[in-house]
């Protein structure tokens, strides 16, 4: 499995030159402010495997829009697996809480549809 | 051009113009959380509620165990209840969840208690989402009124299994040694006790030093080492009848007893011709003792390996001294009734 950073480097270098800056900046003020909210179960026996992803949209005021909804994998993950199931929850849980984000409203279009995930690999190391 | 051919060369395009309105291709930004700030979850756990003053102390209890269990985990952080805005009457309806997250609430416990005609005490429970404005779980149980604190502990592990995802250990039972009196003459007893440290009960008189108790991962039952008339040997006591028994039968010491993981088994070390030997349930060098030919003794495959390795991978001889208790799940007791509500 290639490392999924790797994909969203790829995806932000798609935009030339201000725009790659700026995507940057974006996912990373998105980054720190969930994480303030995000406290993920501990103790699942292959946290490695539990990587919720959201699909989102926000107002813009910065406030979650609907309410989160996971990715068909993540989903059907989540319905075999109490594990991933508690990590979903986790996962929900701080995207709604930190509401509602501060970004930029000029670059609304860019911040408006979101996918998130939730990797705890570098915490369980 | 035929009519059908007409229809097509005509609606195709315009097909495809609706689609790519109603799609406009959007950039979606691809945010990976990888850092995380671990706080206990706040979950509120208001008093059950009750239909009068009797049923409603043990409400109160009750709720005071499960908040109590849930602290102690650390992953759990339980509100004051004086800052409940919401007085939980009525289970079977929706909590007013704007209620609950003005004082951050992230969980709800809603639960009544009513004694039955019948004497026994039913109790229902509801755990709620309260931003997801869902419910988690929903359970009803029925015991005596005796069992009420049981009843709050298995809804403690129900609460902490569906939020975490792992079982949850607060309906178990921990034995221990229990040390009294002056340094000289210490009395050691066999005890038991609630995983929350209530309900100690004493198994043995202190007549005699006790010493690594285990439980048996299955079943209501604890082997340990006791120096009854002054034979160190491993001795088996059984919760349910309060039988106590000498586990196989040797020349010399026995001690170090473990269960296998089904139960069924007990290692110990015997001391054999100066040596220490290891029982266990390997099946190289095997030699059966006296307690294996008791027809229905559930402990009487005690078999013999000279090899460590055969052992279970358990090292009788360099447990920590420390590792002198074990927690284990209760057996559901047959007055037990579960459903959902």
């Amino acid at each position: 499995m290639p490392p999924r950073n790797a994909r969203v480097a790829d995806r932000t270098t798609k935009g030339a030159g201000a725009m790659n800056a700026m995507t940057a900046d974006l996912v990373d003020a998105l980054k720190n402010q969930i994480a303030q909210c995000w406290s993920p179960p501990v103790g699942a026996p292959h946290p490695e495997q539990l990587i919720p992803s959201f699909r989102l949209s926000l107002n813009p005021d910065g406030s979650v829009s609907q309410t989160p909804q996971l990715t068909a994998d993540s989903a059907a993950q989540a319905a075999s697996d109490p594990f991933m199931r508690a990590a979903a929850e986790a996962a929900r849980r701080a995207i709604v809480t930190c509401q509602p984000y501060k970004l930029p409203a000029d670059k609304y279009s860019a911040w408006r549809d979101i996918t998130i995930d939730f990797d705890p690999r570098k915490m369980v190391q | 051009m035929t009519h059908r051919g007409f229809l097509r060369a005509i609606l195709a395009p315009l097909a495809f113009a609706l689609l790519s309105l109603a799609s406009p291709a959007r950039a979606e930004l691809h945010v990976t959380v990888d850092q995380a700030n671990p706080q206990p979850l706040p979950i509120a756990i208001p008093d059950f509620a009750a239909p009068n003053p009797g049923d409603a102390a043990v409400g109160q209890n009750i709720a005071r165990v499960v908040r109590a269990d849930l602290d102690r985990s650390g992953l759990f952080h339980p509100l004051d209840p004086a800052s409940f805005v919401e007085k939980i009457t009525n289970i079977n309806t929706a909590p007013q969840f704007g209620s609950w997250r003005a004082i951050n609430a992230q969980a709800l416990v809603a639960g009544q208690v009513a004694t039955q005609g019948d004497g026994r005490l039913r109790v229902d429970f509801r755990l709620w989402d309260v931003f997801g404005e869902s419910q988690m779980i929903g359970q009803q149980y029925f015991t005596t009124p005796e069992n009420w604190r049981r009843i709050a502990h298995i809804i403690s592990d129900a609460i902490y299994e569906r939020i975490t995802g792992e079982k949850g250990y607060f309906d178990t039972r921990i034995v221990f040694i229990s040390e009294s009196g002056p340094a000289l003459h210490r009395i050691k007893r066999l005890a038991v006790m609630d995983e929350d440290g209530a309900d100690p009960i004493f198994l043995t008189k202190g007549d005699y030093l006790v010493l690594t108790p285990r439980f048996n991962p299955t079943a209501q039952m604890i082997a340990y080492m006791s120096y009854i008339g002054g034979k160190p040997r491993v001795y088996l006591f059984d919760l349910e009848s309060g039988r106590q028994e000498s586990l196989g039968n040797f020349p010399n010491m026995t001690f170090s007893p473990r269960f296998s993981p089904d139960g069924n088994k007990v290692a110990l070390t015997p001391r054999i011709r100066r040596q220490f030997g290891h029982l266990c349930d390997g099946s190289a060098h095997t030699r059966r003792h006296k307690a294996d030919k008791r027809s229905g003794h559930r402990h009487g495959a005690v078999l013999f390996a000279r090899r460590l390795a055969d052992c279970l991978r358990i090292r009788p001889r360099r447990q920590p001294a420390d590792l002198c208790h074990e927690r284990r799940r209760l057996q559901p007791a047959p007055c037990f009734v579960r459903g959902g509500p």
